[in-house]
């Protein structure tokens, strides 16, 4: 049976990346201009998102990384 | 269950003379291929047999035949790419990305066991395939499609947002066509795709 360990580590290293990849490649395509120009205002807020994302997958492979060195506490054991 | 995101439109078909043009023999040899079963093809009303494109560049893959630039372009229209994925809102947007920045016909199967009858259905070019799904997993499916002789010609990308050592070593083992992690660039995955195309 999967530890809760693993269960957080599956949800930072599959679960959680998942939508990050589904908002960061729609702002891709936004960006692309695949479906129109956007505006000024528009852009800076895509870029915003975008940025930000990236932020967030950044800090689930260092807290996954936390994990798999053992760092964080696992309640189950 | 599968969904078609764009207008498909159609197979196109070649005559015996026009495949031996671009395969660089003679129309006999083409001729002796459909005879003996080895190039699928079928007969018109008046008895003059048709080869698909997609059949053509099977056979040339299968028994490691050059393809000519020309052939793999002269396609029809749209190179045809499968995606299997069981997350929905991700498939749509790679879905998106390609019908209009690649001009691709795109179909997704959100399971690996749609995936087979979408394969066989649909014929894709190549496929990108989610390997961490419930069920029957993007190895499995790939392994399936390998053993078959009419699929294991087809490029398979892999794709996933789970890595360990574990699923690395699995990977590597697997021999894809090509790899990709999400979150992806898609301006990467859609080179990569061309890249496997020929294109």
């Amino acid at each position: 049976m999967e530890s809760r360990k693993e269960k957080l580590r599956r949800a930072l290293r599959h679960d959680l990346r998942n939508p990050l990849a589904v908002i960061l490649g729609r702002c891709e395509i936004l960006t692309s201009g695949a479906m129109g120009e956007m505006n000024d205002g528009q852009s800076r807020s895509v870029d915003a998102i975008q940025r930000n994302a990236e932020r967030l997958v950044t800090m689930l492979d260092g807290l996954a990384d936390e994990i798999d060195r053992g760092l964080a506490p696992d309640s189950s054991e | 269950m599968a969904r078609r995101k764009n207008t498909y439109n159609g197979p196109v078909y070649y005559t015996t003379y026009q495949v031996a043009k671009y395969l660089g023999v003679s129309l006999p040899t083409v001729v002796n291929w459909v005879n003996s079963g080895l190039l699928a093809a079928h007969r018109t009303p008046g008895g003059h047999r048709r080869i698909a494109h997609n059949d053509i560049i099977a056979f040339a893959r299968q028994n490691n035949y050059p393809i000519a630039r020309e052939l793999l372009q002269a396609g029809g229209g749209q190179k045809r790419v499968l995606i299997v994925d069981d997350e929905k809102d991700f498939s749509d947007m790679v879905c998106d990305y390609l019908t209009i920045k690649g001009e691709m016909e795109v179909e997704v199967a959100d399971s690996g066991f749609q995936a087979g009858f979408t394969v066989a259905k649909f014929r894709p070019d190549v496929i990108l395939m989610d390997l961490m799904m419930p069920d029957m997993d993007g190895f499995e499916v790939t392994r399936s499609l390998r053993a078959d002789a009419d699929t294991r010609h087809i490029p398979v990308i892999a794709c996933t947002a789970y890595r360990d050592p574990d699923v690395d070593k699995r990977i590597a083992e697997a021999k894809f066509d090509g790899f990709v992690e999400k979150p992806l660039k898609l301006d990467n995955l859609l080179e990569m795709i061309r890249s496997q195309l020929g294109m």
